[in-house]
């Protein structure tokens, strides 16, 4: 679904995102991070924000992914992944890997926070990179 | 009064049903009265599941069908045809009622989104994981398996001889078993040939998916002392919980890759039955893929955290192995029936009933399921009269 169908709970996220930026909850009373938005913080039912995440991240496990389950947009294999966010521990994120021949990826690699469209979607959409690669979509 | 299994009852299993989701309900229910001796008339309670089983045989439906007039108790779990089972037995247990059909019906196979769609209720999923193309099972627990590997030390080469392993055992176990959807058995030379569809997993580590349905009848102790066949008892059964939403489990959880609810489940039931895994003579365990039965044999104590490549090495899991797990061949050689199919699989090894299958002696089963954050544990027995 195009992210501009969001429901009213994403809508800060991927406003953000149109800014180059990524927001998560964070809550106001315990300061525990959740991700997907619920209606209170997971930890401690306490209210929670939209806070700005950025800083080192790294690779938590990845797929590579070789046949087409019902995505969206002509197939060809690639490489999705769940990152951890040093600055925002509890908290996953996923990104997807250009499809470059010999893609290599390693549990633990770091990554460092871009912003690009995704098959089929303008987003934009945070994504996470080798951090000394190139940045731009997939 | 303690509840009892008197009967069980499956309709063929088929990737795409030749008659109804409709016939196949029927099918089942009606094999599960006869093997209990139990006319539609008499059933007291109905359970179903209210997640996957088609909509097309509700209990009121049934019930209205069936002349079922002296049914006063109906229930749709929300976690999963085991839990319907051990929500029945309470009941009957608690005296509420003297007798209970439970049944699960599943049509992933002629639906047009097959099981993936079950996800798509979530909006989190929808716009947040499936533009990144984190979409269908085999994609969640194929990073399950990279993660697992990653924390024990292992290289994705050497996770796929494990994951070999117990697929190879569970076909042969498959192979025996005349009623499997998959009756073809597999070798390791042919395992490492099947494409693989999200690596690490292949597409012989993905169960199959299936038209079918299973019924499970219950009876009071007294009356299970006169039912037609061996009556089953259910000497422990064990929920677990884990504090992460429906939307997230696959993302988020904090034991990840992990099942801390399989953890918990099973040794609720392995407590309340007084046992150990150790005495267990057959384990069916939810294999949705290989990777999944793998982690929660871990976290069901059939071996130690990381224990579990050595563990499944040299065939253990076979029917005639030291360890036997998923005798019938599991969801990937005997079908798809969201576990129900293992429960009826662990009655007929404690019936004597298994076939080419059977496992020598099989006095104690465990039934467990889903790798999910909710998981439910039945040890169960034959009873003796």
């Amino acid at each position: 679904m195009p992210a501009s169908a969001a429901p009213p709970a994403l809508r800060p996220f991927f406003a953000a995102a149109g800014e180059g930026r990524l927001v998560l909850p964070r809550c106001q009373s315990c300061g525990a991070h959740h991700w997907y938005p619920a209606l209170g913080c997971p930890a401690c039912a306490g209210p929670w924000a939209w806070a700005e995440v950025g800083g080192p991240a790294r690779l938590f496990t990845w797929v590579r992914v070789e046949r087409d389950f019902g995505g969206e947009g002509a197939f060809s294999p690639f490489v999705v992944g769940l990152v951890e966010l040093e600055d925002a521990p509890g908290v996953r994120l996923l990104t997807r890997f250009p499809p470059a021949e010999g893609q290599e990826v390693a549990v633990g690699m770091p990554l460092r926070l871009t912003f690009g469209s995704l098959p089929g979607h303008d987003g934009p959409y945070p994504l996470f990179v080798p951090e000394d690669g190139p940045g731009g979509s997939r | 009064m303690s509840a009892v299994i008197a009967g069980i009852g499956e309709s063929r299993f088929e990737r795409r049903t030749s008659t109804s989701a409709w016939r196949q309900i029927d099918d089942a229910i009606g094999e599960a009265l006869a093997d209990a001796g139990l006319a539609p008339g008499e059933v007291e309670g109905v359970f179903t599941d209210a997640v996957v089983t088609p909509p097309v045989l509700r209990p009121e439906m049934l019930m209205g069908r069936h002349g079922m007039d002296a049914v006063q108790r109906v229930s749709e779990a929300s976690r999963g045809g085991l839990y319907a089972v051990i929500e029945a037995a309470d009941m009957i247990a608690a005296g509420a009622i003297g007798n209970a059909l439970v049944y699960l019906a599943t049509n992933w196979g002629s639906v047009p989104a097959g099981p993936y769609g079950a996800h798509d209720r979530f909006a989190a999923k929808a716009f947040l994981e499936r533009p990144y193309g984190f979409y269908g099972q085999p994609v969640y627990y194929s990073g399950m398996a990279t993660r697992y590997a990653h924390d024990h030390g292992l290289t994705l080469e050497e996770l796929q001889e494990v994951l070999a392993d117990y697929v190879v055992s569970t076909r042969a176990n498959g192979a025996a078993n005349e009623r499997a959807q998959l009756r073809r058995p597999l070798d390791r030379a042919e395992y490492f040939a099947s494409p693989v569809v999200a690596y690490p997993l292949r597409r012989d580590d993905c169960s199959l998916i299936t038209d079918g349905a299973v019924a499970v009848v219950l009876v009071d102790g007294a009356r299970g002392r006169s039912s037609p066949r061996p009556p089953v008892s259910l000497l422990g059964v064990g929920l677990g919980e884990q504090a992460v939403a429906g939307d997230g489990f696959f993302t988020q959880g904090g034991a990840y890759p992990r099942f801390p609810a399989a953890e918990a489940s099973s040794r609720r039931a392995y407590a309340m039955a007084g046992i150990e895994p150790a005495d267990v003579d057959v384990f069916e365990i939810y294999d949705c893929f290989s990777i999944s039965a793998l982690l929660q044999m871990e976290d069901m104590g059939l071996c130690g955290r990381g224990e579990v490549a050595a563990f499944v090495a040299g065939g253990r899991t076979r029917y005639d192995g030291a360890t036997p797990v998923n005798t019938h061949g599991g969801l990937i050689s005997h079908g798809h029936l969201v576990g129900m199919n293992h429960l009826t699989e662990a009655v007929r090894q404690l019936r004597g009933d298994a076939g080419r299958a059977q496992v020598r002696d099989a006095d104690l089963a465990v039934v467990a399921m889903p790798p999910n954050r909710y998981h439910t544990t039945a040890v169960l027995a034959r009873e003796e009269r």
